[in-house]
């Protein structure tokens, strides 16, 4: 059964609407379509209604489609579109729906590249620099909020792990778990985001945040460069032992620091299990 | 009269959005039953699909899709219709319902439902295509009359046509939007009891009513409330013809607190006589409080509605 009419329709509409300028300039684009079609001109494929014209009409769907995408991207990039303000966050944000078109029956990762796609587009200005970075740490929230549960390793089954076991012990990420390294200070900037303060764009300054997910909530747990360092090796698989000793004299950290963050990452739920080379267990 | 499936009229629904899960958890509110956004809970196993299975051991759920793009010619996404078979059997839904439109071609999604032309070609098309869904579900499917602002210079017959013949030779069910009859023949310029008129509707399983913007020259869909009484009107011919069916109220953009959104939809008793629900189970206790003290902004979820304009993600 034939439906190359029907097929050549949908592209013409599909070409139109989806134009990053306006319908009127997709109705040019599609012009091929259309005369594949029979026709020349718009009015002679869909109709005019009892007060607005063909074009017009085109026009809506045009709208309706950059308008629902750009309000998508302002949902999950909330504090990027602050940071930039609504005029420039919107043109990038139209730049984005052109070069990267939704491929998925939701939206639920049609934010995904956009970090990346801001990075490319910095061209030297430092706010969207920094808005790239910001976008990385809006874009680990929402992957936290769709990450798959992951069971928390209990203190319990951390202090069952024998003596012999202890020296190759691991520990294996909560599925929830990422870590984030940026060149300025944005967790800070977002936090003061989310509490409405006054924030400026900051300088650069190297920061890092664990975010993560427990009880259903999302957090952000600040990282010092020593806690990075710690949690880096954790997260890169080394032994828990090494890990926990990656520190030299010149971090000038006590190592009852350390033991005081791993008790708060382990009491976050940051580890789903441990393994040993000898037995695999995830609790 | 009762439908072609003895689905049951399960009373007055509401459109289940994120905004709301607190205080439906919270309160169990005396609501009749939720639909849901199919596309909603597919592509996550977090936070969103935890909130929906609370709300699902406690209300009828009824799943709703925007993305099945039945009138498209690129081909069914068996993925897609897996992930909804899933759903479906996860949160025990009542049956499944999807717009009489396509959302895309070419591999592409344009997140909104595009009319069709209403030709013999594409009504074999789709027809085919219906069927095919509903051996793969191995359930009827509803659609919904869309909301339209173009007609096709090439259809030839009207919309109430298509969808009528359609139901009859596919099978399937019918999703009847009366703010969507209404927009759509103030958009054409045709009067929206003779829509009705045409609808077989043994065929209808459910009503969706809903706001929408006046725009003077044109009408847009946008499930902003409150339901403006001519569409009132024409639930309550419908309903009178169908003998009763399930109806819910689509509150999509600008959303209102969840006491508000309910005395709205609740609106629908002035106009119909709903069968006594019994009584559900009294109040269970509530999901964790949904305070903002973390970085947990909305669920990005929500992310589809019904409409054309504007776009209708839920705020934080
Ligand atoms: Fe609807």
């Amino acid at each position: 059964m034939s439906t190359n009419r029907l097929r050549s329709l949908e592209a013409w509409f599909q070409t139109v609407i989806t134009h990053p300028i306006d319908a009127r300039h997709g109705a040019e684009e599609a012009e091929d379509i259309a005369r594949q079609l029979g026709h020349g001109r718009v009015d002679e494929i869909v109709t005019s209604g009892p007060a607005i014209s063909a074009e017009a009409r085109l026009e809506l769907y045009h709208y309706a489609y950059h308008a629902r995408l750009v309000e998508c991207l302002a949902d999950d990039f909330a504090a990027v579109q602050d940071a930039i303000g609504e005029r420039a966050f919107e043109e990038i944000a139209r730049q984005y729906i052109a070069a990267h078109p939704s491929t998925h029956p939701n939206l639920n990762a049609f934010g995904a590249q956009f970090p990346e796609f801001l990075r490319t587009r910095a061209n030297g200005r430092s706010d969207v620099r920094f808005a790239a970075e910001l976008a990385r740490l809006e874009w680990a929230v929402v992957e936290a909020i769709h990450a798959p549960e992951s069971a928390a390793l209990s203190a319990e089954a951390l202090a069952s792990v024998s003596a012999e076991a202890w020296p190759t012990l691991r520990l294996l990420p909560s599925s929830t778990l990422q870590r984030l390294m940026f060149d300025y200070p944005v967790n800070r900037y977002f936090q003061a985001y989310m509490n409405d303060d006054p924030i400026e764009i900051p300088a650069p300054e190297w920061s890092a945040v664990a975010v993560y997910r427990q009880d259903w909530r999302v957090y952000r747990m600040p990282l010092t460069r020593s806690m990075d360092n710690v949690l880096g090796a954790i997260l890169r698989g080394q032994p828990l032992i090494e890990a926990l000793s990656v520190l030299d004299a010149e971090d000038e950290v006590d190592p009852e620091d350390v033991t005081t963050w791993f008790k708060e990452w382990m009491a976050s739920g940051f580890f789903s299990g441990l393994s040993t080379p000898s037995e695999t267990a995830a609790r | 009269m009762n439908n072609r499936w003895g689905l049951k009229n399960l009373g007055v629904g509401l459109g289940l959005r994120t905004a709301h899960y607190g205080t439906i958890l919270a309160d169990d509110p005396p609501v009749d039953w939720f639909e849901i956004i199919s596309e909603n809970y597919m592509q996550t196993e977090g936070r969103p699909l935890y909130m929906l299975d609370q709300i699902a051991e406690r209300y009828p759920i009824v799943m709703h899709g925007v993305s099945m793009s039945i009138g498209s010619t690129d081909p069914l996404d068996e993925a897609y219709l897996r992930a909804l078979r899933a759903l479906k059997k996860r949160v025990r839904a009542a049956w499944l319902s999807d717009h009489l439109c396509w959302t895309g071609v070419a591999g592409k999604h344009v997140h909104d439902l595009l009319p069709l032309p209403y030709t013999e070609e594409a009504l074999r098309h789709v027809t085919e295509r219906v069927r095919y869904v509903q051996d793969f579900l191995d359930a009827p499917i509803l659609l919904e009359n869309p909301s339209t602002y173009i007609e096709f210079q090439g259809s030839t017959m009207p919309e109430y046509e298509f969808l009528s013949r359609l139901a009859e030779d596919a099978d399937c069910g019918i999703l009847l939007d009366l703010n969507n009859i209404y927009v759509s023949c103030f958009n054409h310029g045709y009067d929206p009891h003779a829509y009705l008129d045409a609808i077989p509707m043994d065929r209808v399983v459910q009503f969706h009513v809903a706001g929408h913007t006046n725009c003077g020259t044109h009408l847009i869909d946008t499930h902003i409330g409150p339901v403006i009484d001519p569409v009132w009107t024409l639930f309550r011919e419908a309903y009178e013809r169908t003998g009763g069916r399930s109806m819910l109220l689509e509150w999509d953009a600008e959303i209102p607190s969840f006491e508000e959104t309910h005395k709205e939809a609740l609106k629908a008793h002035r106009f119909a006589t709903f069968p006594k629900r019994p009584r559900r189970s009294p109040n269970t206790p509530a999901g964790p409080a949904d305070t903002a003290d973390t970085a947990d902004t909305a669920d990005a979820a929500d992310a589809q509605a019904s409409t054309s304009t504007p776009p209708s993600k839920d705020a934080p």
